[in-house]
């Protein structure tokens, strides 16, 4: 892969400086805000209509309101060229002395089990749970410093490539560790695999927030919160293949 | 299982549900013993509580018999008597560690709804929304307690289920609303809201030093509980003008301490009643600030203003200027129950506390759906009610 590792590796050590803002006036912002949110609901509420057997106008209107939302959400790579690599961020503190909470991430194997982002050789390809479509790779640590700091990076062949690293810091008085995780990407896809991936931005944000949740909360409470399984006056819920998948994962971390 | 659960605004049923079974290594099965329905369970009845799902059970005021532990549970077994709290706590992040239960770190598996709409996630809690955990709640035959191993507090042998019942809930939320208000020798306490949770803020109020409380509600039968209590005074709301009473009644100084123990349903009187009530139909305003804005007027300079009455969105028209002006402390939030139990039970126990006289009804918990109704509409002099699976 083309993206340098060290870029990543210097930047993830550099948080004092926080990367540059992409620079959007409020009214662009609030222009894209609106073709998202608008288009996507034009988009699906004429999908649903046309799933339960509506006219060819409905046709018309999902194809307008799909096209709305992808305007919105991509940022005019569509003119072509390298689709930029996507950067996600996010962060948890975690109420242990930092070494605990290294070990527990890195797992008794030696290897980084990050939920959305984890790769094992010896797991053979990952698939990213709660995502709508099937994404796996191979990857490998490139970099690590005990107890501070784990750089990832997908091997060529993957789905996704990608470059991952995660920060432990001590965190004030009391409060544990820091664990701040960087995830660098390139979409797939060429130019709507960009745009895609843009829309898809809160939805990766949360999965990462997510594992970060589950990963603090297993590793302080011996336990992740749920609800899966419980009695309700509803029929089952679809829960959604992805929950078997971190069930197993949390057995791990628990016993880290 | 029966089960109460709710089906939508002013739509609650008896329903048969599954057993709930332990799903984590800390959870508890509770068989349930008695279950009451809160002030609070009326504003998901009346639709004032966001994600809700149809079909989720309700409750979350119960006690009960242990009947089953999870592997990691050792301090409580089968057959022990346990009242649990309502918000759920894991025992071991900082906030739990800093004494504050109610805002746990680990509790809520919808975290990411909370954070959305509060920036973050207080703890979970049981039968109250899916952004606040979607846990099924208690007023069912059986009830799923997640860290059970820090939450449920063991009833000593001999003392009866209505006695404890409400360490649930609305006495160490009563409590903690007095406790917030920082009261001092020689301080007048007003109380907005006479229910129960107001009732206990009044006796908590009293045990803590106030030399009076003025207690302000507009249904007979919430005034007369407190009518009788030495030093306290009741105001009607719709019979008196309640900022001028309260001014006369403290010689001109304003009552020390205010505590809103109403919230985001509360009732006025005139054009702000109109105003509140437009504005939350139409959904500019989620809750009705009426109370809050009332007593952040009547509160004396450099006093406290303690909110135990539940609020979950927007308001307006607060008058933050009084606030400000008048150098106010606002004190609010969920009840950080783990904190206070213990020492309620002792307070029970010497018999500082009456924790019976409010209630007001004794139903099997079949009849549950009825008496939401009943509780909401206020009839038949409903002050409490307590359900008997």
């Amino acid at each position: 892969m083309h993206y340098s590792t060290t870029d990543l590796a210097r930047d993830s050590r550099g948080w004092e400086q926080p990367s540059k803002p992409v620079s959007l006036s409020r009214l662009d912002t609030a222009l894209r805000a609106a073709a998202i949110v608008g288009g996507g609901a034009l988009a699906i509420s004429a999908l649903g209509r046309l799933m339960g057997g509506g006219s060819p106008r409905d046709g018309v209107w999902a194809a307008l309101g799909g096209a709305l939302a992808v305007g919105g959400a991509s940022d005019f790579s569509l003119r072509g060229g390298e689709p930029r690599t996507r950067r996600l961020e996010a962060s948890v503190t975690v109420g242990l002395p930092r070494d605990e909470v290294y070990r527990r991430f890195r797992g008794e194997g030696g290897l980084p089990r990050f939920g959305l982002f984890t790769h094992a050789q010896d797991r053979g390809p990952q698939r990213v749970p709660g995502l709508p479509v099937n994404v796996s790779w191979e990857g490998d640590v490139v970099e690590e410093e005990e107890g501070r700091r784990l750089v990832w990076a997908s091997r060529d062949e993957a789905d996704v490539v990608h470059v991952g690293a995660v920060v432990f810091r001590d965190a004030p008085e009391r409060r544990g560790t820091e664990v701040h995780v960087i995830l660098d990407f390139r979409p797939p896809g060429g130019a709507l695999g960009a745009a895609a991936s843009k829309a898809l931005r809160p939805v990766l944000d949360e999965l990462m927030r997510r594992d970060l949740r589950r990963f603090k909360a297993l590793s302080e409470a011996g336990e992740a919160p749920t609800t899966e399984g419980q009695p309700s006056a509803r029929r089952a819920e679809d829960e959604g293949a992805w929950r078997a998948e971190l069930d197993a994962r949390d057995d791990d971390w628990r016993t880290a | 299982m029966k089960a109460i659960c709710w089906h939508g605004k002013g739509d609650v049923r008896l329903d048969r549900v599954p057993d709930p079974t332990i799903l984590n290594p800390h959870d508890a099965i509770v068989s349930v013993t008695a279950t009451a329905i809160c002030g609070s369970d009326l504003h998901l009845y009346d639709g004032y509580i966001p994600t809700m799902k149809e079909g989720d059970i309700l409750g979350h005021e119960f006690m009960g018999e242990v009947v089953e532990v999870g592997a990691e549970v050792r301090n409580l077994k089968r057959g022990d008597k346990v009242v649990v709290p309502f918000t759920i706590a894991c025992g071991h992040c900082f906030y739990c560690k800093d004494d504050l239960w109610s805002l746990c770190d680990n509790s809520n598996p919808n975290a990411w709804m909370a954070e959305k709409l509060w920036g973050y996630s207080p703890s979970g809690l049981f039968g109250y929304s899916h952004m606040l955990g979607g846990y099924a709640g208690g007023q069912a035959e059986y009830v799923r307690v997640p860290f059970a191993d820090v939450g449920p507090l063991k009833v000593p042998e001999g003392l009866p289920d209505e006695q404890v019942l409400f360490l649930s809930d609305i006495l160490p939320t009563g409590y903690q609303a007095a406790a917030q208000a920082d009261i001092r020798d020689g301080d007048t306490v007003a109380v907005w809201g006479c229910g129960p949770v107001g009732y206990f803020a009044i006796q908590s109020a009293l045990l803590l030093g106030a030399e009076r409380v003025i207690a302000i509600d507009r249904f007979p039968e919430r005034l007369s509980l407190v009518r009788g209590m030495e030093g306290v005074e009741v105001i009607d709301y719709e019979k008196t003008h309640v900022l001028e009473t309260l001014r006369e009644l403290t010689g001109g100084r304003g009552p020390d301490r205010c505590i809103d123990a109403v919230g985001l349903e509360a009732h006025g009187t005139g054009l702000m009643e109109v105003y509140d009530r437009v504005k939350q139909a139409v959904r500019l305003e989620t809750d009705r600030a009426y109370v809050l804005r009332q007593a952040l007027m009547a509160c004396r300079k450099g006093g406290t203003v303690s909110i135990p009455g539940v609020y979950g969105g927007l308001i307006d028209k607060v008058p933050i200027g009084a606030a400000f002006g008048k150098g106010l402390t606002l004190r609010m939030g969920q009840t950080h129950m783990h904190r206070w139990m213990r020492p309620l039970l002792e307070r029970i126990q010497a018999g500082e506390i009456d924790t019976t006289s409010v209630i007001s009804h004794r139903l099997p918990l079949e009849e549950g759906p009825g008496a939401y109704r009943m509780f909401r509409d206020k009839e038949d002099q409903c002050t409490k009610v307590v359900l008997r699976p």
